[in-house]
């Protein structure tokens, strides 16, 4: 201590106009900015983004650009091909489907992201709880994943849609939910259990942070990166699950759309009306391209072995 | 090794077990009756219900049900009268495994093949259109691509019958449209495998020397690819399960798929119960089969 | 690419072209499902009726309509009218084994047995201290069945109505060999060589859930009359399945409702065959699924108004296709004392085949008006249905007539078919759509169009409540003469247009398609052609 004590003595302060001597040449860069800079040099997921951000527009937007709704019905009018009245045709009861079309997207894109959302936060927030704390609880966490996960999810999905009642959006969320949150709970454990080793995490619990503070601040942000990619994988698989649930009547309750309803209602009368059966199927085709080109290109730039 | 394969045995019953128990209640939450039917009299739908034991409360069905599960006993179908659930299960599943496996062969070698050539030309266009169509695969669900094809190559071509089962060329339709969804996770994880093996010094080294490309890649990045692929592998047998559902139908397949679904709507609780169990103990069997191969390929994990 | 294009046309044209195939003595079939049980006393669903039929063969069947003996060559009612005596042919089962009045006892008997619990022992209820036995209250002696000698069977019913005769046609009463049954127990008519039948056809083989082959019964009493040496039922095929199949020459025969698929084969060149087969309604709920719904929908103006509001025409012209919009209960096919009954008993008051939106709104107004409510005070009603799309689409084509119309809000309530028989049972609906087989408009057979509102039946889907309705049930289903029975079921008729208890649809018609050929003899309303009897043209 007296050494030290001693060589301070020995320093002269710098003038103020030296001071700027350590300026930073680049812009300072943040992790998620950095990921960003990546993920532009990829064109094909640039270009999904472009074109999901189009189908959120229009889903959002498409339903007002004509007058029509998507529930009212119009027999003069049933089972026109597309056409400058109705841009994607009508169905057998004379519905106007480029209202249908995104009105059904809508809903498909809602329970697609809740039910990926949704399960993921529950997910994180109990993996990162058992990474944090090791031991007993992590013990018991990891078993209770275990053996959940030998438990086929789309089987129990139809079951608890069966147990909650079909129809809703909230049903089928819940019933995703149910059976979602596992395999981000995993992941999350296996990312905070590396984390939670680093010196920033020893600093922060050095000066008392809360268990809770430093998993919500700390551990569970550095973990967003893989999550999110994880969760522009699972989007797809959602939407695919609805268009299943759909196919087998477990679907949402009609006149209400889905791009799955769409599907199975005009799957039987593909060779008649086959644009009533392809329009929708472009655009789930679409969605689950973007979303998959999407999630490998952010995968990509977040892992810097892959970069080129 | 015999630690770690007795720590697996042990989650796998235990998941069995638990699978067990929450298809049981779930299955009591269902509403609805499977007696009830307007021909029937009530009088006639409670002997029925005495006959199936369920008259008894629900927690004496509960232990009679596990003692019967103990001893191998899955109960007789409500609906299909007279016909026991292992009936059903012997009879229906080899039809399902003989096409989920000749799907999940497809989808392993065009996924393998794909994968390899996307790491290949990586971030060139080989690589997106490959990705582009392998991921088509699981954008157009089977609902979708099934009548499709069945219409092209059944009605239009007349190469293929449109629907049974027996005959080679009757699989060959379900089996690649089943097969379809999982190409692409093959592809991407191939992919993935490869290039995390590509950077690897090894394989520079190799590429240095001189060894042809083609080399390379059978000698030294197939086989370690390999390893995080077989992780894959129970999902996707989950997957080709329950997408024989669709293709089953489609197809006119007597398969164990469509099985399910309808037990499940005509509240046919033997049934329910005793396909739900059997498919989750056999992916639970697959899975402990693919972890124990797993972690004999890889000694890490046995640590972990 | 120009070849390839040229190539793929021509193959298209192949397609075009009329199917090669001749009829023969083999008909290949397609089954919409798998029967669930080939047990008489067991077997519910159609799929499993139909081969019951070809299967065995009672004391009489109903051919068209009307009763003919089956193994009763012929048979005499007692003065009361409540004991039937049945002389026996002398006949075999298909094994060749002797068919004697002691078998039917047995089979009758093992129909009712207490321990057994079997679906379909109340259709035995018709004979006399069979449900006391059924319940534990009887003995078996008691039971009114008794064999007089081999070929003599005596049958003591509950009550003298006509309908018991009708009721014995009924595949439950149809005969089970006693040593077979007791050896195979629950498992009897769960495979091939678990069953044994006295019919037309005999099973050769049978794939769970993909093909059964029955051949011809050389042993069958009335053998001459069968030209069929071969059916092959192709399971799970309907829709666009049958279609495909039918066009890609694997089946020759399969039936459809739907003119999607009929129309694609009319233009290849198949025979057609059509029947009116179907009811399509919607039940309404007089209770209510609750006291605020049951409010509204047991007022007759109320009633009236929705069924004034519904557009049969537009429905019939978009999505219930190849239908008949329903202008009165009974359908112009059904049979009446000589002629059509439609001539017979015309109606003045018939039911609206378009919408009559001012007159609806008008009875909307009375409604409101006798409620002393308002508009703003109608709840929005539930619409239960078995779950399928052309449930899906019809009621949602009633849905927005009924919001167009008189501004009423409906939401859909889908369910898979054991959910929904349970709502409709605790009465958790306000409307229910169904079809239902059209049957006889005789009231005395079991399956008159009628006896489905039997107020007086506890488990008759709809209790509908009304005492002239029910009295006039029971004479229709008593009375000794059709005229008297007829009358009452005319009157019937009015009180139903009037009351509007349930809002009929439309009656459906069956297209059975078939290769050219082929000739169809007799059709079941609810089990389709009868293909043990299909004759091939020379």
């Amino acid at each position: 201590m007296q050494i030290i004590q001693r060589n301070r003595l020995d320093f002269t302060p710098l003038s103020p106009d030296e001071l700027s001597g350590e300026e930073m040449v680049r812009p300072e860069t943040t992790y998620f900015r950095d990921v960003w800079r990546n993920l532009k040099k990829r064109k094909t997921a640039i270009a999904s983004l472009v074109i999901l951000a189009l189908l959120v527009f229009m889903v959002l937007f498409g339903p007002m650009m004509n007058s029509y709704n998507y529930y009212s019905n119009d027999y003069s009018a049933a089972n026109q091909g597309p056409s400058g009245e109705h841009w994607f045709g009508t169905d057998t009861l004379g519905r106007d489907l480029w209202t249908r079309v995104w009105v059904g997207g809508r809903v498909s894109l809602l329970i697609a992201i809740l039910a990926t959302i949704i399960p993921y936060a529950i997910g994180m927030l109990i993996g990162g709880v058992s990474g944090y704390f090791g031991g007993k609880i992590d013990m018991l966490i990891m078993r209770i994943i275990d053996v959940l996960m030998g438990i086929p999810s789309l089987i129990y999905d139809i079951l608890l849609i069966m147990v909650l009642g079909s129809g809703s959006i909230s049903t089928l969320v819940l019933a995703f939910t149910i059976t979602g949150w596992l395999g981000s709970a995993r992941t999350t454990r296996g990312l905070v259990l590396q984390l939670k080793e680093r010196e920033f995490v020893m600093a922060s619990t050095t000066l008392g942070a809360s268990p809770m503070r430093i998993i919500l601040r700390h551990l569970l942000p550095n973990t967003l990166g893989i999550i999110v990619v994880g969760m522009t994988m699972t989007i797809p698989s959602v939407i695919f699950a609805e268009a299943f649930l759909s196919f087998i009547g477990l679907g949402i309750t009609p006149p209400n759309p889905s791009w799955g309803q769409l599907i199975k209602e005009a799957s039987e009368v593909f060779k008649q009306y086959p644009y009533r059966f392809i329009i929708p199927c472009i655009f789930v085709g679409l969605t689950m391209l973007c979303f998959n080109l999407l999630g490998d290109g952010l995968r990509d730039a977040l892992d810097p072995r892959l970069r080129s | 090794m015999v630690r770690y394969v007795l720590k697996r045995v042990l989650i796998a019953l235990l998941t069995v077990f638990t699978l067990a128990t929450v298809t049981f209640f779930l299955s009591k939450l269902l509403p609805g009756d499977p007696f009830m039917n307007e021909k029937i009299p009530t009088s006639v739908q409670e002997k029925q219900r005495a006959y199936y034991g369920l008259d008894r409360p629900v927690t004496e069905q509960y232990l009679i049900y596990m003692g019967n599960l103990v001893q191998g006993d899955l109960g007789t179908s409500i609906k299909y009268v007279g016909r026991s659930v292992w009936d059903i299960i012997r009879e229906f599943f080899p039809v399902s495994a003989q096409l989920g496996l000749i799907a999940l062969v497809f989808a392993e070698i065009v996924g393998l093949l794909f994968g390899i050539l996307c790491a290949q030309y990586r971030n060139r266009w080989p690589d997106y259109v490959l990705m582009v169509f392998a991921i088509l695969g699981i954008a157009l669900p089977s609902m979708v691509i099934g009548p499709l094809i069945r219409y092209l190559f059944g009605v239009q071509l007349r190469w293929l019958p449109v629907g049974g089962w027996g005959k080679p060329e009757q699989m060959l339709m379900p089996a690649f449209v089943l097969g379809l969804g999982t190409i692409a996770g093959n592809t991407r994880s191939m992919r993935a495998c490869m290039l995390a093996v590509i950077t690897q010094d090894y394989v520079k080294t190799a590429r240095a020397k001189g060894m042809s490309p083609l080399r390379v890649v059978m000698k030294h990045e197939l086989k370690n690819s390999l390893v995080p692929m077989l992780a894959n592998l129970g999902p996707m047998i989950a997957g080709v399960l329950m997408g024989s559902f669709v293709v089953e139908q489609i197809f006119v397949i007597p398969g164990l798929g469509k099985h399910f679904v309808n037990a499940v709507s005509t509240l046919d609780y033997p049934l329910i119960m005793g396909l739900t169990i059997f498919y989750g103990t056999f992916l639970v069997v697959m899975n402990l089969l693919v972890d124990i191969l797993y972690g004999w390929v890889d000694p890490r994990i046995r640590v972990k | 690419m120009k070849k390839l294009v040229s190539l793929i046309l021509a193959l298209a044209m192949l397609v075009l072209t009329l199917p090669a195939l001749a009829a023969g003595t083999t008909l290949t079939w397609a089954r919409g499902y798998e029967s669930t049980s080939l047990d008489p006393a067991e077997s519910a669903d159609d799929e499993s009726n139909n081969i019951v039929s070809y299967l065995t063969e009672g004391l009489v069947r109903i051919l068209e309509g009307t009763l003919v003996p089956g193994i009763a060559e012929s048979w005499e009612i007692s003065d009361a009218g409540d004991v039937c005596t049945f002389h026996l042919r002398q006949s075999t089962w298909s094994d060749g084994t002797p068919l004697n009045a002691q078998d039917f006892v047995y089979s009758f008997m093992r129909l009712i047995d207490p321990e057994a619990g079997h679906s379909q022992a109340a259709t035995g209820f018709c004979v006399l201290n069979a449900e006391a036995y059924n319940q534990g209250q009887a003995a078996p002696e008691d039971v009114g069945y008794r064999a007089v000698d081999d070929y003599t069977l005596e049958v003591t019913f509950v009550s003298s109505g006509l309908e018991n005769l009708y009721l014995l046609a009924d595949n439950a009463f149809r005969p089970v060999k006693k040593e077979l049954a007791e050896s195979l127990g629950e498992t009897y008519g769960s495979d091939a060589d678990k069953l044994l039948g006295n019919g037309p056809m005999k099973m050769e083989s049978w794939l769970h859930e993909s093909q059964m082959v029955l051949v011809k019964n050389e042993n069958y009493w009335n053998r001459d009359a069968i030209q069929m040496e071969k059916l092959v039922g192709m399971c799970n095929v309907s829709g666009d399945t049958a279609v495909e199949m039918m066009m890609t020459d694997m089946i020759d025969l399969a039936s459809f409702s739907d003119p999607t698929y009929y129309t694609q084969l009319q233009d290849l060149g198949f025979d057609e065959m059509t029947y009116t087969n179907t009811d399509q309604f919607i039940h309404i709920n007089q209770n209510g699924r609750n006291e605020e719904t049951g409010r509204f929908l047991s007022n007759v103006n109320f009633r009236r108004a929705l069924s004034l509001a519904i557009d049969r025409t537009a429905m019939v012209n978009t999505v219930m296709q190849g239908q008949t919009p329903a202008n009165r209960v009974i359908d112009p096919d059904a049979a009446g004392l000589e002629g059509r009954f439609v001539d017979e008993y015309p109606v003045e008051n018939t039911i609206n085949v378009t919408a009559e939106p001012e007159k609806a709104r008008e009875y909307l107004a009375l409604a409101l008006e006798e409620l002393g409510a308002t508009e703003d005070q109608i709840p929005e009603f539930s619409m239960l249905c078995y779950d399928t799309q052309g449930n899906l689409t019809k009621l949602q084509a009633v849905q927005d007539m009924l919001l167009t119309v008189l501004g009423i809000r409906c939401a859909i309530d889908p369910q898979p078919i054991q959910q929904m028989i349970a709502k409709v049972y605790s009465s958790d609906f306000d409307f229910w759509t169904g079809g239902m087989a059209i049957g006889t408009v005789d009231a005395a057979s079991p399956d008159g169009v009628f006896a489905n509102w039997d107020v007086n039946d506890p488990d008759a889907l709809f209790g509908y409540g009304n005492a002239e309705y029910a009295a006039l049930l029971d004479t229709a289903q008593q009375a000794s003469d059709l005229k008297t029975r007829l009358d009452a079921v005319a009157a019937m008729e009015k009180i139903f247009i009037d009351e509007v208890p349930t809002l009929l649809l439309t009656w459906q018609t069956q297209h059975v398609m078939v290769r050219p050929g082929y000739v169809i003899t007799s059709v079941d309303a609810s089990f389709g052609a009868d293909l043990a009897f299909v004759q091939v043209q020379p």
